[in-house]
């Protein structure tokens, strides 16, 4: 583990530049302290932020008895053996890959104030349409009194507890159209006339399926899936039909609102898990920095 | 797995927020265990809410409450006190309590973390 040995290098590092300051401050060499703790705290920036803090405090130390009386200057031991202890904490911190917890934590915290602000612009402009569908349909059609007593979830999500992860599943539009098309499937026997309108249609696609295959059947069959499949096609279970079979378009703009909000709101509720596991197994680690800290 | 079944996503909120997450699809009701979301509205007590909050942590097959920002703060208590990982609690702004900051828990947990 290369970033281990590398930590405890600059540990190391750090105590020996402690005890150099240390040493200076017993000869009372006033300008050897100096350098020597700015050699500390060098090292210290090269530990990371959590590092800083923890050196800094060895650096405090050091400086403390440096601006001491003669007396104090005298006590080089006791000053080598609090530099080393705190700086002890330090290398404590390495293994553990501290740093690189506390970094993906606010790396994590950033995500998620920025899909926040996104999934509350999303929401203020779905509520927008919302009131703008209600004034245009009617307080009355878009109410609580619409909705419907036989709601089945079409938005659902797909927790995987390997992984740690929750994705969001919309089974609306594709997923009820090939259902569709498939109890259409089994009726070959029956044949159902097609509505003047869309005969044309049919024979059309009829003309072109017979130059590659010549089957009346199959061509038929392709020009129901086709018919199933366009885009005007409503679903019955979309909850847009509980407000009534022409509602105003800014309702289906509400709703698309809705169902992109719903996303982000999902990868929301996901970051929230992995920041409160992140925060509590940083927890134990940043109680003996700050016990540490405030120990000097 | 437990979680595998876990596939609803249940929302306490007020009419608009309502309105609005059943378009999007989240909406269920089953024969047993009710409806997943409830509809708050001036008339609905505290009790219910709570009743609703409890009742859908209750439930296997839930796995993401949203909850309105003002009406959470109604059930405070217990939203605090509430630790499990499943169902996730999350905080929603309504149309008329824009999303603040400061009662954000995820917020308030970073910055106990940090010592602010």
């Amino acid at each position: 583990m290369p970033e281990l040995s590398i930590r405890l290098a600059i540990a190391t590092l750090v105590i020996s530049s402690a005890a150099g300051v240390a040493e200076d401050l017993a000869a009372g060499d006033g300008e050897a302290v100096v350098d020597a703790a700015a050699e500390v705290a060098a090292s210290a920036v090269d530990l990371g932020p959590l590092g800083f803090v923890v050196i800094s405090s060895v650096a405090g130390v050091v400086g403390a008895l440096a601006a001491g009386d003669g007396a104090m200057a005298g006590d080089g031991e006791a000053v080598v053996d609090a530099a080393a202890a705190v700086a002890a904490s330090a290398v404590d911190l390495g293994p553990l890959g501290f740093d690189d917890d506390l970094l993906e934590l606010l790396d994590m915290f950033s995500e998620y104030q920025q899909i926040r602000g996104s999934s509350n612009a999303l929401l203020r402009q779905a509520f927008f349409d919302l009131s703008v569908a209600r004034r245009s349909a009617g307080y009355q059609w878009i109410s609580a009194d619409m909705y419907s007593g036989r709601a089945q979830a079409i938005t659902t999500v797909d927790v995987d507890p390997i992984a740690d992860d929750i994705t969001v599943i919309y089974r609306r539009r594709q997923e009820s159209c090939a259902d569709e098309v498939r109890q259409e499937k089994p009726r070959e026997g029956l044949r159902r006339r097609l509505p003047i309108s869309e005969t044309a249609t049919a024979v059309e696609l009829n003309d072109e399926e017979n130059d590659k295959h010549n089957d009346s059947d199959m061509d038929e069959m392709t020009s129901t899936e086709k018919r199933n499949s366009s885009p005007s096609k409503v679903r019955s279970d979309d909850p847009l039909l509980w407000f009534g079979m022409l509602v105003p378009p800014a309702l289906k703009e509400a709703q698309s609102g809705f169902v992109n909000a719903v996303g982000q709101l999902v990868r929301l509720a996901q970051l929230k898990r992995q920041l409160e596991a992140k925060q509590k197994a940083l927890q134990p680690m940043l109680e003996k920095l700050y016990s540490a800290n405030n120990a000097d | 797995m437990a979680q595998k079944n876990r596939t609803l996503i249940a929302s306490i909120g007020v009419e608009d927020t309502m309105t609005g997450l059943l378009l999007a699809g989240i909406g269920d009701i089953d024969s047993q265990q009710g409806p997943n979301f409830l509809n708050v509205d001036d008339k609905t007590d505290q009790q219910t809410i709570e009743k609703a909050f409890t009742s859908f942590t209750g439930r296997k097959d839930i796995a993401i409450i949203l909850i309105n920002q003002n009406i959470a703060d109604r059930i405070r208590g217990i939203l605090d006190a509430y630790k499990a990982p499943f169902p996730t609690v999350l905080e929603i702004p309504s149309k008329d309590h824009p999303y603040d900051p400061s009662k954000d828990s995820v917020l308030k947990r970073v910055q106990l973390l940090f010592g602010d």
